[in-house]
């Protein structure tokens, strides 16, 4: 449980530093990937529905691209809610319109 | 065995019993259902409440610049690695224009020593008439260094290292070390202010290409675009042209370079022609910028 809180934080940490400070040099056309958005979504369709890790992976990724957002008038916590949203919906619908059960071993 | 035995006595004997009990177990685990959605929900609501809290009460800068504080030393570290790394790759993917663009630049470079030559003379002979006429001569900006942390990886909108302890105020000009336009301070916190680039969507100022003295007004499109707009329909741009700052907006300084016209666009349906225009500096490839103090 300690362990899985430690590489949550610091992961989620790290891919939100290196997503604003290297890789937003390396745009195709002007667009950056969305690092953290990318392992909110793998980790949410690798997990069962019921379980919360992924939950918590869309609050802290959420909460560390909020933090690292550089435009004046972003609103502290959008990032954040976003995840959380994108986390619940894809809970609900693989919970009850679409099972994979190939990948949900986590 | 022995519990299916007992289910078999208790359940498939009465057919009534096994259906209430069948019941009761799909209403308790609908009511258990909705009171885990009602608690995300909630928890949901609870969260949307304290993330307002945290904006109006200015706590989240706090945050954001303890944050920054520890995450400084990393993120400089990380932002000259990509620009070299980027550097590195875009010469290696554009090995075949670099010749090209190599001749290009020195016949560039003659054009632009001899024009440097001719406006020493000038600027001399400025200096001599303003001490004839005891005008007083123009003053340099006042300056401060600041380094480059990280860039939003939505809007254009960078995070430099210098903040209100540093006397750092809303809406300063920052420029890059050749004197071209980079943006002004948006957000300043105690360590750190983020600057919104000319090319961020919210960004507008005035400016002028510069030999035609064509007034226009320079916006920003997102991903690294401008385009000067407002330009009177009557008046003749062509590519190539220098599109300068201007005093108006109260924002830079005039006579700063903001870019060159790289396509003009005149459609008979508006009011107005606009150009799209070249920016003078990439910032992917700055370390360092200078925040004009005073000007």
């Amino acid at each position: 449980m300690i362990k899985k809180s430690i590489f949550l934080i610091f992961g989620m940490y790290f891919l939100a530093v290196l997503q604003s400070s290297f890789f937003v040099n390396f745009g195709i056309f002007g667009k950056v990937f969305n690092l953290v958005l990318l392992a909110v979504v793998i980790i949410n369709l690798l997990e069962k529905p019921e379980r919360r890790f992924g939950v918590a992976v869309a609050f802290m990724g959420g909460f560390f691209l909020d933090i690292f957002s550089y435009s004046p008038s972003s609103f502290f916590g959008f990032y954040t809610l976003i995840s959380l949203l994108i986390s619940f919906l894809l809970k609900l619908i693989l919970s009850k319109y679409v099972q994979i059960p190939a990948i949900q071993k986590i | 065995m022995l519990l299916s035995s007992i289910f078999i006595q208790r359940y498939l004997s009465s057919p009534k019993r096994a259906l209430r009990r069948f019941k009761g177990v799909l209403c308790y685990n609908k009511a258990m259902k909705n009171a885990v959605d009602y608690r995300k929900y909630a928890f949901f609501l609870l969260l949307v409440v304290v993330f307002f809290v945290f904006n109006f009460t200015g706590f989240s800068k706090n945050v954001k610049n303890l944050f920054y504080s520890f995450s400084s030393p990393l993120q400089k570290s990380l932002w000259g690695a990509s620009i070299s790394s980027s550097g590195f790759l875009s010469s290696f993917f554009g090995a075949y224009d670099l010749k090209k663009e190599n001749d290009s630049l020195r016949s560039e470079n003659q054009d632009l020593l001899s024009q440097i030559a001719n406006l020493e003379e000038l600027k001399k002979e400025n200096e001599t008439l303003r001490n004839a006429l005891g005008v007083g001569l123009e003053k340099d900006f006042q300056l401060m260094l600041c380094d480059i942390i990280g860039k939003d990886f939505f809007q254009d909108s960078i995070l430099i290292d210098r903040g209100s302890k540093d006397g750092v105020l809303k809406d300063l000009p920052v420029i890059s070390g050749q004197k071209v336009v980079v943006g002004r301070i948006g957000q300043v916190y105690d360590n750190f202010s983020e600057v919104i680039l000319i090319s961020n969507k919210k960004s507008s100022f005035d400016a002028k290409i510069s030999e035609k003295d064509i007034a226009g007004l320079v916006r920003g499109r997102g991903s690294s675009e401008v385009y000067l707009d407002l330009i009177p329909k009557e008046k003749e741009v062509a590519v190539g042209d220098l599109v300068v700052s201007t005093s108006l907006g109260g924002i830079f300084p005039k006579g700063l370079l903001v870019g060159t016209v790289k396509d003009f666009k005149k459609p008979d349906v508006e009011a107005f022609q606009t150009a799209e225009i070249e920016l003078g500096f990439d910032i992917g490839e700055a370390n360092s910028l200078f925040i004009i103090t005073g000007f």
